[in-house]
């Protein structure tokens, strides 16, 4: 039994270090601030589960009390990583996109897909994203 | 009613927390949640007027919402993956920027989904104006997830 519990926490160990190496390397990889992150703000929520439950696993063991509580304590991090890293990334991505930053897109212009609902003509359209960055550029001159 | 709820939930995390379980301990946990539900526990849980066993029916739903978003999480996690590993990254990425309407009522179920959305590699939340939300993607394969049922699944979790 023992044995078997060490083999499925290394193995989800190891599989959550491999999402991690991943993550590093899109984070190297990827062309822009935006893509970036994609890799470095939520590559490493996959990953944090599978290596927090595979430390859970190590440490519950024997199934004693005290062990089963260092557990739950263990896997409580992994849901606390769960609510705060979606919402620092998305902080970040709204900071820089307010801020102007164009994002790169295959045919080198930013295109905006409405799906469903109504059409929504405000805000954000493509002038506007133009605008935002000629209004970025000028206050870079200054 | 809900007093009692916000008091149930601090005394379990204290007792999670501490490990210590012994009349002192406990004793300090109640007296200290029993603090903290009398002052502030109107922080939690927005709309009183909701009955309690409705409550429970939301709760009741939401661990096979959580397992779904875990599978699409798994799923999404190997797709960037892939992106990351693969030579020619610049043909396996389309970033892109979509714009949606989520049909959500409540805050909460709008935050719900946006969190979602952002704990799903590959699309991130960058902006929500009521229902509308502005998400980037970073392939149009991670674009097409997002239409899919997970504004439907959350909408049935915090139904009536």
């Amino acid at each position: 039994m023992g044995e078997l519990l060490n083999i499925v926490s290394i193995i989800l160990i190891l599989s959550g270090l491999v999402f991690f190496l991943g993550a590093s390397i899109g984070i190297l990889r990827f062309p822009d601030f935006y893509t970036r992150m994609h890799a470095a703000g939520k590559g490493d929520t996959l990953s944090t589960i599978l290596i927090m439950s595979g430390m859970a696993i190590q440490v519950i063991g024997d199934f004693e009390g005290s062990s089963v509580l260092v557990a739950i304590k263990i896997l409580a991090i992994a849901v606390l990583i769960m609510l705060t890293s979606p919402t620092s990334t998305h902080l970040l991505m709204k900071a820089g996109f307010d801020d102007g930053i164009i994002p790169v897109s295959k045919d080198k212009k930013t295109k905006i897909n409405d799906l469903g609902g109504p059409f929504l003509k405000d805000s954000l359209s493509n002038e506007s994203v133009a605008k935002k960055k000629t209004a970025t550029r000028k206050r870079v001159k200054k | 009613m809900y007093r009692a709820l916000v008091f149930l939930l601090l005394l379990i995390t204290w007792i999670v927390l501490s490990g210590l379980i012994d009349p002192f301990h406990i004793g300090l946990g109640v007296i200290s949640s029993a603090l903290v539900a009398w002052l502030s526990s109107d922080l939690l849980f927005e709309d009183r007027s909701a009955k309690l066993i409705h409550r429970l029916k939301q709760l009741a739903r939401l661990p096979g919402y959580l397992i779904w978003l875990l599978w699409q999480i798994v799923l999404a996690n190997i797709h960037v993956l892939r992106i990351s590993f693969s030579p020619k990254i610049n043909d396996q990425i389309q970033p892109q920027i979509v714009r949606f309407r989520s049909g959500l009522e409540t805050d909460f179920e709008n935050y719900v989904l946006a969190q979602s959305i952002t704990l799903t590699p590959g699309t991130v939340t960058l902006d929500i104006d009521k229902d509308v939300f502005t998400v980037h993607a970073i392939s149009d394969h991670a674009a097409k997830g997002l239409v899919s049922s997970m504004a439907q699944r959350v909408k049935n979790v915090f139904a009536e």
